[in-house]
């Protein structure tokens, strides 16, 4: 049971001699294996919480629970998988030798064999293969694969798919929700699209900028596994609108 | 590379090479090079008397730029590591790197002369002091050369500083140390060159010297060609140490979709 609680978080940069507040007052629970969907405009502290998930830098205020423990500790035992929005894989390394490199790090077994995983993320046959010889889909498919090496309780997604296309995209997507069901994971995914937000999701946490605040979290309720025609269906739409409210509020009615 | 692929690359510049050759020997029978350019055939006719001098004269020059430019490495390693370690202290460190670059050699091999006499510390310091800053800019190039993303990786990865200096830090610089290593060979040879010339008895300068004394012009161009060579199998020989170990092509390459 991995819950991610996150209350009465702020997060503050010095920038120069002044002060950049990224987040302020934010109360959030990711129930454990809960697929959350973050969206908001650019700047308001979307990357900045997932990366105070993962222990990369620590509240100025506020405190994080990941499971039982705090987010250090979750990170130095290896429960947290990352994937960034580039795929920041290591050029001299093969397909493999990437999927394989937080089990290195760690000192212990992959807890999910980097083969496998390979197959998983569909790149059967690319084992070999150096990044550089990858489109950049399949790169960021390889950044998934090693982001699950270790089975990760807690699965942090930066807009990984931000840099492909629509179609591209929307085929990871699907992927990606098959292997999220598989591995159990408690997800969190930042994303700039409503409707991958709606589709993915349980929950859609919207975020308004400057500072960075929650300003609705709306539950979707929508059947698993996830069809792409579910997209036509009236209830996605409205699910979209409500979403679509949130972040633009009054300004939906200021013409053009 | 295959054996196709380095004929393919080498063949052109050879022809050219042949081509100027042959055109200096018919340019030379001909009488319209002056009496100070021999014939390529002249130079090559002084070879078998002149080898063991060659050799001697060669072996003295390599092992001064060779330690010159082992001694600037590690001293381009050092003050590396301590500009980026301490905030701040890149620019002072880089001004100095810039300052040694831009002082003439030739203006200041009398003056240590002055300070540490004749000989081959002489050379070595020279020969160091000509190849230490493209070292340093390449060793500070290439320990800055992860990107901000991948050490967060690395970080939540709960990587160890040991781990991220050898999967990460070494790995990623090593496209800059080898452009610097390949830049500074060749100055390391230069700048042994220039300290011979301050009066040495064994080494390519003094040989130049010599040959130079006693007008003796073929040799003084078998010199010559033969730093070239050595600069020009100095270069190739890193940029073959690189093809091998630096054979990942570079970041970024990949187009998306
Ligand atoms: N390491 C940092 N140092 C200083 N300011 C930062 C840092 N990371 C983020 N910020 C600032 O915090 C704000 C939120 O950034 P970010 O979390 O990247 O937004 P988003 O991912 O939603 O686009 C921005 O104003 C950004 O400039
Ligand atoms: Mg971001």
């Amino acid at each position: 049971m991995t819950e991610i609680a996150i209350s009465g978080v702020s997060k503050s940069f010095s920038l120069g001699k002044g002060e950049i507040q990224a987040l302020a007052d934010i109360e959030i629970t990711f129930p454990s294996g809960s697929f959350t969907a973050l969206i908001g405009p650019s700047g308001c502290g979307k990357s900045t919480l997932l990366r105070l998930i993962a222990d990369v830098f620590p509240p100025t205020t506020g405190s994080i629970r990941v499971g039982d423990h705090g987010p250090d500790a979750a990170r130095l035992s290896h429960e947290i998988g990352f994937v960034f929005q580039d795929p920041t894989l290591l050029p001299w390394r093969n397909v493999v030798e990437n999927v394989r490199l937080p089990a290195e790090v760690a000192k212990i077994a992959p807890r999910r064999d980097p083969a496998a995983l390979t197959t998983l993320v569909g790149l059967a046959g690319f084992e070999e293969a150096r990044p550089s010889q990858l489109s950049g889909g399949m790169q960021q498919r390889v950044a998934i694969a090693r982001a699950l090496a270790l089975d990760p309780k807690v699965l942090l997604m930066d807009e990984p798919f931000g840099a492909l296309d629509e179609i591209t995209r929307q085929r990871m997507n699907m992927e990606l929700l098959r292997i999220w069901k598989e591995s159990g994971a408690t997800a969190v995914l930042v994303t700039h699209s409503i409707s991958e937000a709606v589709f993915m999701a349980d929950t859609v946490v919207v975020l308004s900028a400057n500072p960075g605040r929650v300003s609705e979290v709306i539950s979707v309720d929508l059947p698993r596994p996830r069809r792409l025609d579910l997209m036509r269906d009236a209830r996605f739409n409205s699910y979209e609108n409500k979403v679509r409210e949130a972040l633009f509020g009054d300004d939906m009615k200021v013409p053009a | 590379m295959t054996p196709a692929g380095t004929l393919r690359s080498i063949a052109p510049p050879a022809a050219v090479m042949v081509a100027l050759l042959a055109l200096m020997e018919i340019a030379k029978a001909a009488g319209w090079l002056p009496i100070t350019v021999p014939a390529p055939s002249q130079v090559v006719a002084v070879i078998p008397a002149q080898w063991d001098n060659l050799v001697y004269h060669a072996g003295g020059t390599l092992r001064s730029a060779l330690l010159g430019y082992f001694a600037a490495a590690c001293a381009a390693l050092a003050l590396a590591s301590l500009a980026l370690s301490r905030e701040g202290a890149e620019r002072p460190i880089l001004s100095l790197g810039v300052l040694i670059d831009c002082v003439p050699l030739i203006a200041l091999a009398p003056i240590f002369v002055i300070w540490i006499g004749q000989g081959s510390a002489l050379y070595i310091t020279i020969a160091g002091i000509s190849s230490f800053f493209p070292l340093l800019l390449g060793t500070v190039q290439g320990f800055k050369a992860t990107d901000r993303s991948t050490r967060e990786l690395f970080h939540v990865m709960a990587a160890n500083r040991w781990q991220r200096l050898r999967l990460l830090a070494v790995p990623s610089s090593l496209p800059y140390l080898f452009a610097a290593m390949k830049v500074a060979a060749p100055l390391a040879l230069l700048g042994t060159l220039i300290a011979e010339w301050m009066g040495a008895e064994r080494g390519l300068g003094a040989m130049i010297l010599y040959a130079l004394f006693s007008f003796n012009v073929p040799v003084v161009w078998l010199t010559i060609v033969t730093i070239c060579g050595l600069s020009a199998g100095a270069y190739g020989l890193i940029a073959l140490l690189e093809a091998r170990i630096v054979n990942w092509g570079p970041k970024g390459v990949s187009g998306h979709g």
